[in-house]
């Protein structure tokens, strides 16, 4: 039987994601290998995973890719999986490409499916924000990575497995060549739009600072918060507190505007709870029309201030 | 404080329609804009300001085609002292592996301290070839920077740097980082500034170096499609799926529809 | 022979497209068209960025380019925006003159002001009764000791109460007509000069333009431009470079009109197929394409002769005569090819239509261009 290693920052939903991607290629052994995890937390991998193995962080230590590579590399060179899987997550960018140099594996990066044809690894991922995919092809006689992009993939169902649980025992290395300062949480803004109920997000095709009043005019007639995407805050126009995204806020409203807004995936990963999801985008093959409930294909200067004045007409 | 930055031509397809050629082995080109690659502007004046602090040489490299060199000229204008463009018709159909390998081979044997990298490709968008160039030169990495300091440095011989860079659920760490190392770029690092006149009147004159597989020392079989791990199958436009309803009418008859439904469905 | 600019005019060309393309913005453009606003915020951006006065050396702020360089700025700013591109283009307007002509002292005190975005320019040439033909001037100037004084109007004044200062032809010599004629530098906040406006304009919206009247305006012997009673010559040959540069904002507001053009009819459907899909849209398209073609050809043909110290006056003529011409038949027929739509502000191609035809009429209207071209073509008659 294949073995498979799904290497696990954090026991959550992208854990599950990876043991379901795991199995779908066929009958597999699976391992979890995770950081600093307590014994909750390998219990409950144990019911996904035929085996956990724990790597023990030193007291108050996190995970941190650097550590991981030099603990995972020595070992996972011994146990020569046919398949190491991990999650395109920012850890996921910091750990799996020098993971797999340092094995010398083939990698395929933010895969959105996953296959196997004879010793072949098949897998499908975007090109160009999401406007076009790929299906691409690489030959793992003598093992391959995969990461995988967060979402992409349906959570395993729990059918407890009973994994046996262990712990890694990691040999002490040189000295780390990269250490932890500190860590820094997102500063606070003055609104939380994590409890808003609508939000009105903006993004790149808003052009220039200046134009974003007619969003946050539409916003008002709204009652809404307004949101962002990472390019606003980069050219700080709006603050962090605003951005959407997987480098930004988690957000669950129930009306969820996007203007001007592409729909990279890692926006999207902020957009939680299904919301009634509304796009007003010029171009019609935006990633985002895939997403939404409703589009709108069209100008935003024309549509937002339209739409501003319907909105306060009817409420009268 | 010598700094490799290591940049990428790629194409701005945000206002292009896209055709996908017959055989689905690459896409109609005319209407692309082409550029920087978004990630590696920010990669550029972050080496540019670190150097203008601290002093040294900055060198761009690419990988690519000779229309690619238009972005060495660009970091050369924005404050680059040197460019190195590997080129050779063999690099064609190089996967990230095989680009990461190439530029380990140009890299080794120069001096330097820091190598930066965006941190994906608008095109490609892997992330991979940061990561990749670390571990081939066995460099420690940090990976999506958003603030970059460093402290000494001087062509190698150690130093550190002090990097703030992003994590999961919008957490941020600061590491301090041994000199040399590898760090790939985030969008919003800095404010990249234009090219200026001036900047391209400095450079005019300026040589890029051209270095081709043999130059590298690297084998035939390494190179491009050749020494590929990850082959392109088939490009094809993503699958509508169920997708969003589509209001069609005047904009007057749309934006009135979408009240309707924003209180219906949005329950305003 | 080859037709290929070198690469650091495509990285040129290249910096002035991001540049546009960062710092311009349709909405913007609408609302300083609506307000008469001139770009300020962009011009001294510009001007930090080295893209004005390109062209002039090194010690005066530029950095040693050649018309042809700063003729594929004023394309590119165009392109993107044929308002804001012109409020651009002519910041520098006549400085050439003071290039050319001025004194070390006269180059030194203006051109490094208006490369550096401390103001603007002005060349102030027509009169009310003086537009075509130039070849006599009411504006006087008369010695006083060592100053001289200056008395007239001038109309249709870009940058008029705008600029730092205006290069003003006169008579010096009120019974030798063009032979008699003389330029001088004259500061902007000088006693005696007023400004009126000249009313509501077609197009660039965003530049001022005015009527300057000089009563008796005192300006030091210094303040003349080149020497005296060859004004005349001078501005001739001014315009020889000039109308290069507005043959480039012709071929920029053409290109931008047809960019608009062709995108629009990619979309637009009736009759439930894409208008491109209509043979006589097509055909259209074939003779803007060609005739933007040649006006960018000959544009750039007659600013590599002006930088190979041969300029041509029958060529820089035929440059502007051609692309200002080109320039409003693209962009009007871009509006047609938007057809209601091309009416309607909000899709530009009727701003580019406004803004185009300025190009057949300032620095010598067509029909001067062609009398130009004809006399250079036939020569002196028997
Ligand atoms: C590690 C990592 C983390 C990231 N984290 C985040 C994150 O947390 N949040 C985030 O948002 N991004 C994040 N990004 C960036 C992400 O990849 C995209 O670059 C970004 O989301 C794009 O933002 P956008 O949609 O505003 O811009 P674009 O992709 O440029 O899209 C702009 C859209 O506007 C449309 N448009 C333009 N003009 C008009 C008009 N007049 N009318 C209507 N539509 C118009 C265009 O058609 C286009 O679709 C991250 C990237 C990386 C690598
Ligand atoms: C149409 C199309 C077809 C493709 N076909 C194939 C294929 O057949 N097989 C295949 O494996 N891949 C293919 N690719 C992917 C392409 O080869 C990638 O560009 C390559 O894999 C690099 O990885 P990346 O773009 O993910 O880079 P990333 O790892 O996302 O880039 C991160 C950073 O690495 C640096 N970098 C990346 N590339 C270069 C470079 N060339 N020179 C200098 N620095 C660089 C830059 O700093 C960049 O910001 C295709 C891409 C496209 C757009
Ligand atoms: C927006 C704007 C900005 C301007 N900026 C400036 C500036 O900064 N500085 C400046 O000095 N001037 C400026 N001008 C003036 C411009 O150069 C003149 O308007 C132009 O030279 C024509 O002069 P005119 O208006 O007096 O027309 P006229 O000379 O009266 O011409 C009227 C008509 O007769 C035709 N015509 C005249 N003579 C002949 C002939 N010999 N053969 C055939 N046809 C002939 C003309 O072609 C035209 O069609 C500006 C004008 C405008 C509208």
């Amino acid at each position: 039987m294949r073995t498979i290693m799904a290497i696990v920052e954090v026991v959550d939903e992208t854990a599950l994601e990876l043991a379901h991607a795991a199995r779908s290629l066929g009958e597999v052994h699976l391992t979890a290998a995770v950081f600093g995890a307590e014994d909750a937390g390998c219990a409950e991998l144990a019911r996904y995973f035929d085996r956990v193995v724990n790597f023990p962080l030193s007291p108050g230590a996190v995970f941190d890719a650097e550590h991981a590579a030099a603990a995972l590399t020595p070992w996972l060179a011994a146990e020569q999986p046919f398949l190491i899987l991990l999650s395109h997550t920012n850890n996921g960018l910091d750990l799996a490409p020098l993971l797999a140099a340092r094995l010398d594996l083939p990698m395929l990066a933010d895969c959105l499916e996953l296959g196997l044809r004879d010793e072949q690894l098949t897998a499908v991922r975007t090109l160009y924000a999401g406007k076009v995919h790929a299906r691409v092809v690489a030959d793992a006689k003598g093992g391959a990575l995969a990461t995988l992009r967060p979402g992409a993939f349906d959570g395993d169902e729990a059918i407890d497995r009973g994994g046996r649980i262990e712990t890694a025992a990691v040999p002490p290395g040189p000295p780390a060549r990269r250490r932890l300062l500190e860590t820094v949480a997102a500063e606070a803004g003055s609104v939380d739009i994590t409890q808003a109920e609508i939000l009105v997000a903006v993004g790149r095709g808003i052009e220039e600072q200046e134009n974003l009043e007619i969003v946050q005019s539409l916003a008002a007639a709204l009652d809404a918060e307004v949101a962002c995407t990472r390019p606003i805050v980069d050219k700080n126009w709006l603050p962090k507190s605003r951005q959407v995204g997987t480098s930004g806020q988690s957000v669950s409203p129930k009306v969820y505007l996007a203007i001007g807004v592409s729909g990279s995936f890692q926006h999207l990963g902020g957009v939680k709870g299904k919301p009634f999801l509304v796009a007003i985008n010029q171009d019609a093959a935006a990633p985002i029309f895939a997403v939404a409930d409703v589009g709108v294909v069209g100008d935003l200067f024309d549509l937002v201030p339209l739409l501003e004045e319907k909105i306060r007409a009817r409420k009268g | 404080m010598n700094i490799i930055v290591c940049i990428k031509r790629v194409a701005d397809t945000s206002e292009a329609e896209i055709v996908i050629q017959r055989g689905g082995q690459g896409l109609e080109e005319e209407d692309f804009a082409w550029g920087i690659n978004e990630w590696d502007n920010f990669a550029v004046e972050a080496a540019v300001q670190l150097k203008e602090q601290h002093g040294g040489v900055v060198t761009a490299m690419t990988l690519g085609g000779e229309d690619d060199e238009e972005v060495l000229r660009r970091a050369l204008a924005m404050g680059c002292d040197e460019a190195v463009h590997l080129c050779d018709e063999a690099f064609a159909g190089a996967d990230a592996w095989g680009i990461a390998k190439a530029l380990a081979a140009a890299v080794r044997g120069r001096s330097y301290d820091l190598l930066l990298c965006g941190a994906v490709s608008g095109d490609a968008g892997g992330g991979q070839v940061g990561g990749f160039l670390a571990g081939l030169l066995d460099l420690p990495l940090v990976a999506l920077a958003t603030c970059l300091e460093v402290g000494s440095g001087n062509g190698g011989t150690g130093g550190v740097a002090r990097v703030r860079h992003e994590v999961e659920s919008g957490l941020e760490r600061v590491v301090e980082v041994d000199l040399p190392a590898v760090v790939t770029v985030q969008t919003g690092i800095n404010e990249p500034r234009y090219v200026s006149i001036r900047g391209i009147r400095k450079v005019a004159g300026a040589e890029v170096q051209v270095l081709d597989g043999a130059a590298l020392g690297l084998q035939a079989a390494e190179l491009g499609s050749a020494g590929a791990r990850v082959r392109l199958e088939e490009l094809f436009l993503p699958p509508r799926g169920e997708g969003a309803e589509v209001l069609e009418g005047s904009d007057e008859e749309i934006v009135q529809r979408l009240v309707e439904m924003l209180h219906q469905r949005g329950g305003l | 022979m080859h037709f290929e600019l070198d690469k650091g005019q495509k990285d040129i060309q290249r910096a002035a497209r991001d540049f546009a393309k960062g710092e311009f913005d349709k909405e913007l453009a609408l609302q300083l068209e609506k307000d008469h606003a001139y770009p300020e915020k962009i011009w001294k951006k510009a001007c930090a960025e080295g893209f004005i006065g390109l062209h002039f050396p090194d010690e005066y702020g530029g950095s040693d380019y050649g018309i042809l360089e700063n003729a594929l700025v004023v394309e590119e700013f165009c392109r993107r925006d044929s308002g804001i591109g012109a409020a651009l283009l002519t910041a520098h307007f006549a400085c050439e003159i003071i290039l050319h002509h001025g004194s070390p002292e006269q180059k030194s005190n203006y051109l490094p002001r208006v490369t550096g975005g401390e103001c603007l320019s002005a060349g102030a040439f027509t009169e009310p009764m003086h537009g075509s033909d130039i070849t006599s001037m009411s504006t006087t100037a008369v010695r006083d000791g060592d100053d001289w004084l200056i008395n007239g109007v001038k109309t249709f004044i870009t940058n008029a109460g705008h600029c730092g200062f205006y290069v003003v032809l006169v008579q010096t010599d009120v019974d030798a007509k063009h032979r008699g004629e003389s330029m001088f530098v004259v500061d902007a906040d000088l006693p005696g000069i007023e400004v009126a406006s000249v009313g509501e304009k077609m197009g660039l919206k965003m530049i001022p333009t005015g009527e300057v009247s000089l009563k008796n305006v005192r300006v030091p012997g210094s303040a003349l431009l080149g020497i005296e009673n060859q004004g005349f010559y001078q501005v001739l040959q001014f315009f020889d470079e000039s109308r290069i540069e507005v043959a480039a904002q012709a071929v920029g507001t053409a290109q931008g009109a047809f960019d608009r053009a062709l995108e629009y009819i990619k979309g637009r459907e009736q009759f439930g197929i894409k208008i491109a899909k209509f043979q006589a849209i097509q055909h259209k398209l074939a003779e803007m394409a060609t005739q933007l073609e040649l006006a960018r050809l000959i544009t750039y043909k007659a600013a590599w002769l002006a930088d190979h110290k041969k300029p041509d006056t029958k060529l820089s003529a035929m440059a502007k005569y051609y692309a200002g011409k080109v320039a409003s038949e693209v962009a009007s027929e871009s509006i047609q090819m938007f057809g209601g739509y091309g009416y309607i502000t909000e899709f530009e191609v009727e701003r580019f239509y406004r803004d185009a035809r300025i190009t057949e009429i300032y620095e010598g209207t067509r029909e001067i261009q062609k009398n130009i071209i004809a006399g250079q073509v036939l020569g002196k008659l028997p």
